[in-house]
């Protein structure tokens, strides 16, 4: 009898649908595998160590291929292809061509991977300097690239992308100890969030048939806000009926009292006040007020078709972004949507909007730096439409959209509210006057600079 | 999503690596068609293709419309270059037209077979052009058009200079001198093929590469020194591992160039020649018998060279190929050295008289050289079946021609003691080969085939020739000492052979097996047909065995019956023989077979009568006799015409039959239609044939089918009038009213009334066809909507625009039913309206 012990891990993995979590639970348990010595016996074991065998080369070559893969560059998958077809179809077939063109193939190949060999000799840290920036303000991120080693590093280029582009820095030779310390401009002249990093250096050989990268730092994540305006409080400029008569609405059953009254079939009997019963000899019921809570509803078009330029759009996300800001330090309740992207095939079936966060101005503005027109979203009137059935204790509603978008639309928009609430649409059009306009029951704002929502607002409390 | 446009510096870097790709495969090509020919064509292709490709990349054309403007491009420059004289009339054109669409595809064969320079024979440069033409367009489309797999441009630059290797030439092109440095011109240009493609790949991945960096504005340049560090370590790294390349080419190996034309060439060689077995006569003339072909020079211990060995039999002839196609002998181009023999023999042969493909041979061959002025082409072109084979040099040997050989001595044991191993008869054979040698009552092993060969040739008799010697004796008499004549066909048929074993047939018959050895001499012949029935006994027995046609260089034959040796190693034409071989487990045995020259024929035995009416063989007198005319065909026709007219009618059965299933095939499409169009015409017949009031009522229903085929939605629950209203048709209102006339009236109807109601439901129904374009026409007339309108009562309903006056005397359920409709509709129509604002 032989006994063989193995340790292994247990893992346990779940499944949910879209996303894919695992979770290990990584307990130390040991197996003991008896095999019977027969020859039955032996036979197996030799299977077992057979397919452990198999399983560590297979294990070995996948790893192998996959530092082959990471790398070998497009042109040294070609030089090893070349190398390999030509001198298989030099030797088989004699020719010639191919022959003398893959034994120069293959001692490119073979020289380019000496140059893989050592290890990286610099140190390099990478740092931004902010977490996140209005648009057109600076930010610039340094990289300090120090030699700890004894020996001396020569003259390399770092790489540091950012963003989508890639960004690189010359860094001299440097000797023991020495250091070098770059500053990178970021492009923050537009709104958006930015992806920095990781610094990258690696060791390439001159034709780049190979290129083995190491990574130096995380990926650091700049947030490009939108340029915001201080408005004028809402509370106490153009919306008048905040918590105010327009919302009070009477209910039997809730737990601010309003008023006693006679009894009428069909209250509930908990309801009779017993004292007034008594006082008055006949049933009286208690009456209440209807405590609803007001919020404030701002609504992003995403659809690329209410714009006529990017400039628009970058005056609607201001635009947003400061009436939100306001309202978040107003105390409000306040909710943000921008539609949510939906394919044209789907139109008719899927309904998607986003909600943006507002726990504070810093989240929208993050929030905010990310959103971007698209063909394939909702359109304005689906959004309000679900929007109005979704936050239903809304009082007052901010559509926001480019001068593109047409005005029938805009009024549509906003039929799907209940008509206790109000409704204002602003309109963001650089060429028009700025004015402020009924247009139904809508308040159409047209702004033609972000500034103009400063002085229109306050022209709205006057009103 | 608009298409992408390819950057300039990407069209630049793709146009200029592939157009250098493809006028490397042209160079490759005009080993093949020859330079001076090549040369314009492959640039104005080369030229062409890249631009196009560039030109639709950068314009953002599709796929589609690049395509077309391609091959537009392709038949245009084709036309104009590649099929010379295409101008000259225009049945030459339409010709030189064909070529051009069909040449991509069936040309290649004619690249690959015929004689190389290939030059601007028919059509032949066709393939060449459209290779280069298409490969150059697929090249740059692929790298511009597909950024994300671009690397298949490259891909396809590659595989046309694959392809061009590939039906190129199958000699070594020469070398290119440049500065006292001789270099193979392949190995320049795959250097130059490779050096291009890895630019072509370096460089694009550098200029994704500053895409990347130049987008934001965040590029730095890098300093200069290091900038000149990084080239000048690129350019050391490539003259290191083109130093590697020139120290290894002295190991690499160098086998002979296999390509599509090599496997072709011997092939055809082979299957155009005639075997010397064929023409063995040709030695045997006055002219040759004297005239040296080749000398053999030391070969000490050999006592045979072989020229032609031919080991399949087609019923015609044996060969060096089979027929079929089934046996693989694989003429192969011959190494350095076959490296197995102990080369114990040494020869030189030196080529005279000897104008043939076949390469007089001695013994196992180890290893073969060429000697003379020809030698380079020689080695390229020189074949060899090894085993013993043959060998040719394809092209022919011309005098001057050296061969120096080293082989092995082949000679092995004898037959006696072998059994054949006898199963059906391999092969077709002669009915009285097998006669015969079921009369000598042998057996079947080595030493009964050796006594049949045995008796074979004692009881044969030498003739070379048809017709006597016109004057005097032909040559091989004078040499065979006043042999008499006696005539013998040519050939190595079975019918021929028939005859020979025939011959011996019936002399037996007549003098009885066991007499006289002169009595039973009757096989008139010479070695060609009794190495060919030898072979046939040998197989018949269960023996493979094959012809051999060659020289002997010392006595073989006990009975001294052969034609003579060669003199001192030079033989001419009647030094040449033809024997068997038989294979045993050590190898090949030979075995003479030719005929006694030492008994007289005698024209006539005892038992045999004079024919009483001669017929002498006069072939220039021959003429074609009817047959009598009981075998005629009744109508009196030759049967040539027969035959013809079978072929005719085969011709026309084969038309009819695709006439014939083309036009089932067509009815099975059509005739459902056919039956559909008949059918609604039924209907209205039908409808109409009713009476009076039920006519019209089947009038108004006739209305709203012939609506609904016109694709107006169905009429919903509405009167008449509103309905006739709705579709708008110009007699709605009449028809209407009829309708309404007939359902809610009591007044009466007649035949009158029925006709009017017809006509205007036809009119309106012309009205509707008329007013659609053909196709509409079509789909109206047969369209199936009819027939589904009382299925379909869930369909989009029409509405009609009536007064708002109209409904004051409705009764309120009907204005409900109204209301609720028009809201309905209304919601649907905002909706739609909203979904179209995008």
């Amino acid at each position: 009898m032989t006994e063989r012990t193995t340790g292994s891990r247990t893992g346990l993995s779940s499944r949910t649908r879209g996303t894919r979590t695992q979770s290990r639970t990584q307990t130390q348990s040991r197996t003991h595998t008896q095999v019977a010595a027969t020859r039955r016996g032996r036979a197996v074991r030799t299977g077992l160590v057979l397919r452990a065998a198999a399983a560590a080369v297979g294990t070995g070559t996948s790893r192998a291929w996959e530092a082959v893969g990471s790398v070998v560059t497009s042109a040294g998958w070609f030089a090893a292809a070349w190398a390999a077809f030509g001198m298989v179809a030099g030797v088989v077939w004699g020719w010639s061509e191919l022959l003398v063109g893959g034994v120069v193939a293959l001692a490119l190949v073979v020289i380019a991977a000496f140059f893989l060999i050592g290890r990286e000799p610099r140190d390099v840290a990478f740092a931004v300097d902010r977490d996140a920036v209005v648009a057109g303000q600076p930010a610039e991120g340094s990289v300090t690239v120090s030699n700890s080693r004894a020996r001396l590093a020569w003259a390399s280029r770092l790489d540091l992308p950012i963003g989508p582009s890639l960004s690189e820095v010359h860094v001299p030779a440097l000797r023991h100890g020495q250091a070098f310390t770059a500053t990178v401009a970021l492009p923050t002249h537009r709104r958006g969030i930015i992806d920095v990093g990781p610094a990258t250096t690696a060791r390439e050989d001159p034709l780049r048939l190979v290129r083995r990268e190491f990574r130096w730092s995380d990926v650091h994540t700049l947030y490009v806000h939108p340029r915001t305006v201080a408005v004028p409080s809402t509370a106490q400029g153009f919306i008048r009926d905040l918590e105010g008569a327009a919302t009070r609405v009477l209910s039997s059953e809730d737990i601010s009292f309003h008023a006693v009254r006679d009894y009428t079939p069909g209250d509930a009997r908990r309801h009779v006040h017993w004292k007034s019963t008594a006082k008055t000899g006949s049933l009286m019921v208690r009456q209440f007020e209807e405590t609803r809570r007001s919020t404030m509803v701002l609504m992003l078009d995403l659809d690329a078709g209410s714009y006529g330029s990017e400039a628009e759009f970058e005056m609607a996300v201001s635009a947003i972004g400061s009436l939100g800001v306001r309202a978040i330090r107003d105390g409000r309740d306040v909710e943000v949507y921008v539609s949510g992207a939906v394919p044209h095939f789907a139109r008719a079936t899927v309904r998607s909007l986003e909600r943006l966060r507002t726990v504070s101005p810093r989240a929208l503005l993050d929030d905010l730096s990310g959103v971007e027109t698209s063909t394939e979203v909702m359109d304005l009137d689906t959004l309000t439409r679900v929007v109005a059935e979704k936050a239903d204790d809304a009082s007052i509603a901010f559509m926001v959209t480019g001068a593109a978008a047409a005005l029938e639309h805009v009024q549509t928009a906003a039929f799907a509210f209940p008509s206790d609430v109000s409704v204002a649409a602003v309109l963001c059009d650089p060429v028009d006057e700025p004015s402020v306009a009924a247009l139904g029951r809508v308040q159409v704002v047209t702004i033609a600079l972000l500034e103009d929502l400063r002085s229109l607002m306050a022209r709205g409390a006057s009103r | 999503m608009s298409r992408r446009r390819a950057p300039l510096a990407e069209i630049a870097l793709a146009s200029a690596c592939a157009a250098i790709l493809t006028l490397l495969a042209a160079v490759t090509l005009a080993g093949a068609y020859g330079a001076d020919n090549l040369a314009v064509p492959a640039l104005v292709a080369t030229t062409s293709a890249v631009l196009l490709a560039a030109l639709s990349a950068r314009l953002g054309w599709g796929w589609g419309v690049s395509v077309l403007v391609a091959v537009a491009g392709y038949l245009v420059g084709a036309l104009l270059l590649a099929t010379p004289g295409a101008a000259s009339s225009p049945e030459d054109l339409a010709r030189a037209a064909v070529d051009v669409v069909t040449g991509p595809v069936v040309g290649w064969k004619g690249v690959v077979t015929l004689p190389a320079p290939l030059g601007t024979y028919e059509g032949v440069m066709v393939p060449a052009y459209a290779l280069l033409y298409a490969g150059a367009w697929a090249a740059v489309s692929f790298a511009l058009r597909a950024p994300a797999r671009w690397w298949i441009g490259p891909l396809v630059s590659a595989a046309t200079l694959v392809v061009a290797i590939v039906v190129g030439p199958s000699r070594h092109a020469g070398a290119i001198a440049a500065a006292g440095v001789t270099v193979p011109r392949e190995a320049v240009v795959g250097v130059a093929a490779f050096a291009t493609l890895l630019a072509w790949f370096v460089a694009r991945a550098a200029l994704d590469r500053s895409r990347l960096t130049g987008a934001e504005g965040t590029r730095a340049r890098a300093p200069r020194r290091l900038r000149a560090t990084a080239a000048a370590s690129a350019v050391a790294m490539i003259a290191m591992a083109l130093g590697i390349t020139v120290l290894a080419s002295s190991v690499l190996p160098a086998p002979a160039r296999t390509v599509a034309r090599t496997q072709v060439e011997a092939t055809v060689a082979i299957a155009n020649a005639e075997t010397p077995l064929s023409t063995y006569r040709a030695f045997m003339r006055d002219a040759a018998f004297d005239a040296p072909l080749f000398t053999v020079e030391g070969a000490e211990g050999v006592t045979r060279v072989r020229l032609a060995v031919l080991p399949y039999f087609d019923g015609d002839r044996f060969t060096q190929l089979d027929a079929s196609g089934a046996a693989g002998t694989v003429f192969r181009r011959l190494p350095a050295s076959l490296g197995s023999g102990d080369d114990a023999v040494q020869a030189t042969v030196t080529v005279q008289g000897l104008a043939e493909p076949w390469v007089p041979l001695v013994g196992e061959l180890d290893e073969v050289a060429f000697g003379g002025d020809r030698a380079s082409t020689l080695v390229d072109s020189f074949y060899y079946v090894q085993g013993g084979g043959s060998g040719i040099v394809a092209g022919g040997l011309e005098e001057g021609d050296v061969v120096e050989i080293a082989a092995t001595l082949d000679e092995a044991g004898g037959l006696e003691g072998l059994q054949g191993r006898i199963t059906a008869a391999p092969e077709e054979l002669p009915a009285s080969l097998v006669t015969w040698v079921e009369a000598q009552g042998l057996g079947q092993d080595g030493a009964s085939l050796l006594e049949l060969i045995d008796r074979l040739r004692s009881r044969g008799y030498v003739s070379h020739d048809v017709v006597e010697a016109e004057s005097g004796t032909y040559a091989w008499q004078t040499a065979l000492g006043g042999h008499d004549f006696a005539s013998s066909q040519a050939g190595h048929s079975i019918a021929r052979l028939e005859l020979l074993f025939s011959q011996l047939n019936e002399r037996a018959d007549e003098v009885g097996d066991q007499a006289d050895a002169d009595l039973l001499v009757a096989a008139v012949g010479d070695d060609e047909q009794f190495a060919a029935a030898s072979a046939l006994l040998a197989r018949y027995l269960g023996f493979d065995a094959r012809v051999v046609v060659g020289a002997r260089l010392a006595e073989t034959d006990p009975h001294g019956w052969t034609p003579p040796v060669c003199d001192d190693g030079e033989c001419a034409g009647r030094h040449m023989s033809a024997w068997i071989e038989v294979a045993t487990a050590s190898g090949w045995v030979a075995v003479d077979t030719s005929p006694q020259t030492e008994l007289g024929l005698l024209p006539e035995v005892a038992t045999v009568r004079e024919p009483e009416l001669g017929t002498d063989l006069r072939d220039e007198e021959a003429a074609v006799i009817d047959p009598p005319s009981s075998q005629r065909s009744r109508s009196g026709e030759s049967v040539e015409d027969v035959v013809e007219e079978e072929a005719a009618a085969a011709v026309l059965s084969h038309a009819w039959r695709i006439v014939l299933i083309s036009g089932v095939g067509l009815l099975a499409l059509v005739l459902p239609l056919m039956v559909l169009i008949a059918w609604k015409a039924a209907r209205r017949a039908r409808r109409r044939g009713r009476r009076a009031d039920d006519a019209i009522r089947a009038g108004w229903q006739q209305y709203l089918d012939d609506a609904a085929d016109a694709g107006l939605p169905p009429a919903g629950p509405r009167t008449y009038s509103e309905v006739s209203q709705a579709y708008g048709s110009p007699h709605g209102a009449a028809i209407a009213a009829l309708a309404t006339k007939v359902d809610f009236s009591h007044l009466e109807v007649g035949a009158e009334e029925r006709e009017t109601m017809w006509r205007l439901v036809r009119e309106d129904r012309r009205h509707w066809l008329s007013a659609r374009s053909w196709g509409a026409r079509i789909r109206m007339r047969l369209s199936l909507r009819s027939l589904l309108r009382d299925v379909r009562r869930d369909a989009p309903q029409i509405h009609a625009r009536t007064d708002a006056g109209r409904s004051t005397w409705k009764t309120d359920r009907t204005a409900a039913t109204r209301s609720r409709v028009e809201t309905r509709s209304r919601s649907r129509r905002t909706r739609r309206k909203g979904g179209s604002r995008d």
